[in-house]
């Protein structure tokens, strides 16, 4: 996050209409103050190699306001694995944007049919690259998956359960 | 000894967000008193134009804090989504409309007690506050900046800025003091002045006569850390 030296108290010229705006119109506002929670929370979210245990955690992708449901990713066999901290990130309601992995989902619902009740990692173009039954044995397969793919990660959307089952 | 807040050249700039549960009550409240302060306001518009956010102020803040505020409340699946920002007021004279709702939601007391009344027998988890602040070179010293390059700088840059100078730091730490999480400092040498940014996770607290008084002993710890007046006899550790 670099320094916005067109906020707060470094912004050069303020306006008193500018805060009137605000009061008019809430929706204007609305968007905004839900990307800031989610910027906020994402300062929370962590993939590491730190030890520490967590339990019952959600997975976003922070990247389009999707809130995607998971479970936990930390491996007690394994203390450096891959893990992450729980967070919540607020749909934004207005926000219209392209989600690659939610077009390869609704592309591949009868693929994904299989992989009901395991956890998964999706890559946009290439489909499922890591799955397994249990977060155990996925946290050991991510972590493969991302040693031999170094920086993959920002590109994976992690799910858990049967979310994205088929339904036709 | 702590630095006071009144020390620093100007008191920080906050953005306060928390969330809360949604309740029918409270969301009833909030949007009564948003009505009222529309009512007074010169807006030709009487409905908002969106349901599910509600902007409380601008509030005029008092002469021993001179700052104003807006609060600003979204609804979403169940939740609250509260965003307070508190800020230094614009130099153009205040407009009437201004001072009208400010006077509606009962100016900074008003909108405080409706704040701790909202918050009052509610869960409300961490509070991420994004300070802001600047201190004059003329007046104070930087501990950290500007500072040389370092061994691993001046193998990086040479050839390309080797005589320059590191002015901007960022820090960034999983659970620093008084929550801090990231620190940016900037020095601005064209206007002769540091930057001070810092996100930090703490708790809400709301004092009467202060609008949010973690916010500004953050900014007071940070300022009593990394600087000190100009002379440095002064060193202000918390």
């Amino acid at each position: 996050m670099p320094l916005n030296l067109e906020k707060g108290a470094f912004a050069k010229k303020k306006r008193w209409q500018k805060l009137l705006d605000r009061f008019n119109s809430p929706a204007q506002v609305q968007d905004e103050v839900l990307q800031h929670h989610a910027k906020a929370k994402r300062h929370i979210i962590q993939f590491g190699k730190v030890k520490i245990e967590v339990t019952g955690l959600r997975y976003a992708s922070d990247k389009h306001g999707a809130l995607i449901k998971g479970k936990s990713l930390f491996n007690p066999r394994q203390p450096k694995a891959v893990y992450a901290y729980a967070l919540d990130v607020p749909r934004a309601p207005r926000a219209k944007r392209r989600d690659p992995w939610r077009e390869w989902i609704d592309t591949h619902r009868g693929e994904l049919a299989q992989y009901a009740g395991s956890t998964i990692a999706i890559h946009p173009i290439e489909g499922v690259v890591v799955h397994a039954e249990d977060a155990l044995e996925f946290a050991e397969k991510y972590n493969a998956y991302l040693q031999k793919h170094p920086g993959a990660g920002k590109q994976l959307l992690v799910s858990s359960g049967s979310m994205y089952t088929s339904d036709e | 000894m702590e630095m006071p807040a009144s020390s620093l050249d100007d008191l920080p700039e906050v953005e306060a967000e928390w969330t809360t549960r949604a309740s029918e009550d409270l969301w009833r409240l909030l949007s009564e008193a948003y009505n009222r302060a529309r009512a007074t306001g010169s807006s030709d518009e009487t409905e908002s134009d969106t349901e599910d956010a509600i902007v409380l102020g601008p509030v005029l803040g008092t002469s021993r804090e001179p700052r104003v505020a807006q609060c600003a409340v979204v609804k979403l699946d169940g939740n609250l989504y509260w965003q307070l920002t508190v800020s230094t007021p614009p130099d153009e004279p205040t407009p009437e409309e201004v001072t009208k709702i400010s006077q509606t939601l009962g100016g900074q007391e008003g909108l405080h007690q409706f704040l701790k009344e909202a918050v009052t027998g509610t869960k409300v988890g961490s509070v991420s506050y994004d300070i802001s602040f600047q201190l004059r070179e003329s007046v104070w010293r930087c501990r950290v900046l500007p500072s040389t390059l370092r061994e691993v700088d001046q193998s990086a840059l040479a050839g390309l800025v080797p005589e320059a100078r590191i002015e901007h730091v960022g820090y960034r730490a999983q659970s620093g003091a008084e929550g801090i999480r990231d620190l940016f400092v900037s020095y601005d040498h064209q206007e002769s002045r540091f930057l001070v940014n810092a996100v930090a996770a703490d708790t809400l607290e709301l004092s009467d006569g202060q609008w949010l008084p973690r916010a500004s002993a953050i900014a007071r710890r940070i300022a009593g850390k990394l600087f000190e007046r100009s002379g440095g006899s002064h060193a202000a550790e918390p």
